[in-house]
């Protein structure tokens, strides 16, 4: 691939992050530039994937190196430090209240409101028209903005945290094995809401065990082994075959 | 019918009620709702009952007053009960520090010449800090609710018997008194306490950000965290107004017996509070319930004992009747409950046939 052109830092990238669990080497020196669009992480179990994602998260911290967002490096020691960096982790368990709307959960934590009477309530007619809107960009049907999150299925409740984070503008969205927990159908309709998001300019980071899925998904593929990044990839110029390979280690 | 109601989604407000809980639209709310009617209804056909059995005129006259009257100061701690529940705590401690306020009250009257207002400053301090003990053992050394509450449960009481020696304490005010007892157009002033509390809380509960952000906590500790939500701040709080709930009730319950006794009209408030927050919808959980629904517990609570003893039921039958009414009531609250855990899992049943379809 030939180099951007343009001199803007990339929105997210990782310089030498190193991690050791005990005596474990889980990340060795990992070194990246995450590209507009969709990019890709595949490996075999181990290879450091999910602890390079938990890492640009903010749920663990390096034990070297750093997460640098628009260039600039960054402290995260938590999870809400990288949301607030504009970094949003779609967890597998989702971090949803069950017990709340839609809405409410689109915009948990940062709930529109207004003074009445000098106390700040909760403009909860504003937050339902505008889940609304960002639930139509989402394109996965979903009963309401004001159904309670614990009717929706699987794939509804990922849609409510892409919505989420399209809404407030994430500069970046980081998804760990998003459809592993989905039917097949719902599958489908998520990669797709995916790819629409990638389409758009969002930076996307996406971690697959389905090969021939993540090929024909992603704009940038990553190939992790044993800690490390062994390569970074065209899919559209890479077979089946060689991705098998990089990821075992027999090429 | 699924179509019509997804085309009136809409026209926005309007369009609420039938149907609804089909699609799952508002099915927290709308559950709140249905708990608030079947409690009204349920409090409607004690009336009736309690009023056709007795002599019906009577009974409308004089009780339906002193049952409001005799919920008051319950009514009290059960907001302050409810709000940490719906943080998904419990306290437990409320009564005994409500009988603590009681005894801190009488005891510096008794040494201040009746001075009223360093009394209820004191009580109000006694009862904030009281919940304050149980808010920093919760949300900050994270011990269990129900362990922190039942410890300081024990320790109020104790402190209260410390202070007064155990002996019944003489509060000698007029101003107490005419708070306990005197009404305000026929209207008793605990009463009138009961409705001012209780409508703050409500609108807090329902509108403030606060309010909003105690249902987000006890839906979801995680969640909240991860959103940026100071979640120990707000359970931190939500033991204070129980703090402060109970200073309240301890003032009120030392203006209506003009004494302070350590125990006595105290001590059980706390299984009764929860009973009629339980009663109102409130789950265990957190997260779920309303203030207003638990004061209807406390009504349906109060009518129920003022009815019985009016029909000379034994008081032992009162007790067995507020059990049998708490059962009843939460096993119709859990059907919804239980039809969506069937659906819950049925619907898991079928992700683990498609993705054991998907791997063959």
């Amino acid at each position: 691939m030939s180099p951007d052109p343009t001199p803007a830092p990339p929105r997210l990238a990782a310089a030498g992050l190193a991690k050791e669990y005990g005596h474990v080497v889980a990340l060795d020196g990992v070194s990246v530039e995450f590209k507009p669009g969709l990019t890709g992480i595949v490996g075999d179990n181990g290879a450091g994937k999910s602890t390079l994602m938990r890492i640009l998260s903010g749920v663990e911290i390096a034990d070297e190196g750093s997460v640098l967002v628009d260039g600039r490096p960054q402290a995260f020691g938590s999870a809400l430090d990288a949301r607030l960096a504009g970094i949003e982790s779609l967890y597998q368990d989702l971090a949803l209240v069950d017990t709340m709307s839609v809405a409410d959960n689109i915009f948990l934590g940062r709930e529109i409101t207004r003074r009445v009477l000098g106390v700040r309530t909760v403009d909860r007619r504003r937050m339902r028209q505008q889940a609304d809107q960002v639930l139509t960009t989402v394109r996965i049907s979903m009963p309401s903005s004001r159904a309670g999150v614990r009717q929706l299925s699987g794939g509804q409740r990922q849609a409510v945290a892409i919505a989420r984070a399209l809404h407030f503008k994430a500069r970046v969205l980081l998804l760990d094995e998003p459809t592993a927990a989905l039917g097949p159908r719902e599958t489908a309709a998520f990669l797709s809401l995916i790819r629409h998001v990638a389409d758009s300019g969002e930076t996307v980071v996406m971690v697959g065990h389905n090969l021939p899925q993540m090929l024909q998904l992603a704009d940038h593929l990553l190939v992790m082994r044993a800690g490390q990044v062994r390569a970074a990839l065209n899919p559209r110029q890479t077979t089946l075959r060689d991705l098998a390979e990089l990821m075992v280690g027999s090429a | 019918m699924r179509k019509t109601i997804a085309d009136e989604k809409q026209s926005g407000e309007a369009a609420r009620p039938a149907g609804t809980s089909r699609v799952g639209v508002l099915a927290a709310v709308s559950r709140d709702l249905y708990v608030d009617l079947a409690l009204a209804a349920a409090l409607a056909v004690l009336l009736v009952v309690f009023g056709v059995a007795s002599d019906g005129r009577e009974f409308l006259e004089t009780n339906l007053v002193s049952i409001l009257d005799a919920g008051s100061i319950l009514g009290v701690v059960t907001v302050g009960e409810v709000v940490v529940m719906i943080s998904g705590n419990l306290d437990i401690s409320v009564g005994s520090n409500t009988g603590l306020v009681t005894a801190a009250l009488a005891v510096v009257m008794v040494h201040t010449h009746a001075n009223l207002a360093l009394g209820l400053l004191t009580a109000v301090a006694v009862g904030l800090v009281a919940g304050a003990v149980n808010g920093v053992a919760v949300a900050y050394a994270r011990v269990n609710s129900v362990i922190a509450t039942l410890a300081t449960y024990s320790a109020y009481l104790g402190v209260a018997l410390l202070v007064t020696n155990g002996q019944e304490i003489g509060i000698d005010s007029s101003a107490l008194g005419t708070l306990g007892t005197g009404r305000l157009l026929s209207v008793p002033y605990l009463v009138i306490v009961l409705i001012a509390v209780t409508a703050i809380a409500v609108t807090l509960m329902r509108h403030s950000l606060g309010g909003h952000r105690v249902y987000a906590v006890g839906g979801s500790q995680q969640a909240s965290l991860v959103a940026g939500i100071k979640v120990q701040r707000y359970l931190f709080t939500m033991f204070l107004l129980s703090g402060l709930c109970a200073a309240i009730a301890g003032v009120m319950l030392a203006g209506q017996t003009g004494t302070a006794q350590p125990t006595e009209g105290s001590v059980g408030l706390e299984l009764t509070a929860i009973t009629a927050v339980l009663l109102g919808g409130t789950g265990l959980n957190g997260g779920t319930g309303t203030v207003f629904g638990a004061v209807l517990g406390v009504l349906v609570l109060s009518t129920l004992d003022n009815g019985l003893l009016l029909l000379g039921v034994p008081a032992f039958w009162q007790e067995v009747a507020t059990g049998v009414v708490l059962m009843i009531a939460v096993l119709l609250q859990d059907i919804s409950g239980h039809r969506n855990r069937l659906r819950a899992m049925r619907a898991a049943r079928r992700r683990a046939q498609r993705a054991a379809g998907a791997t063959l």
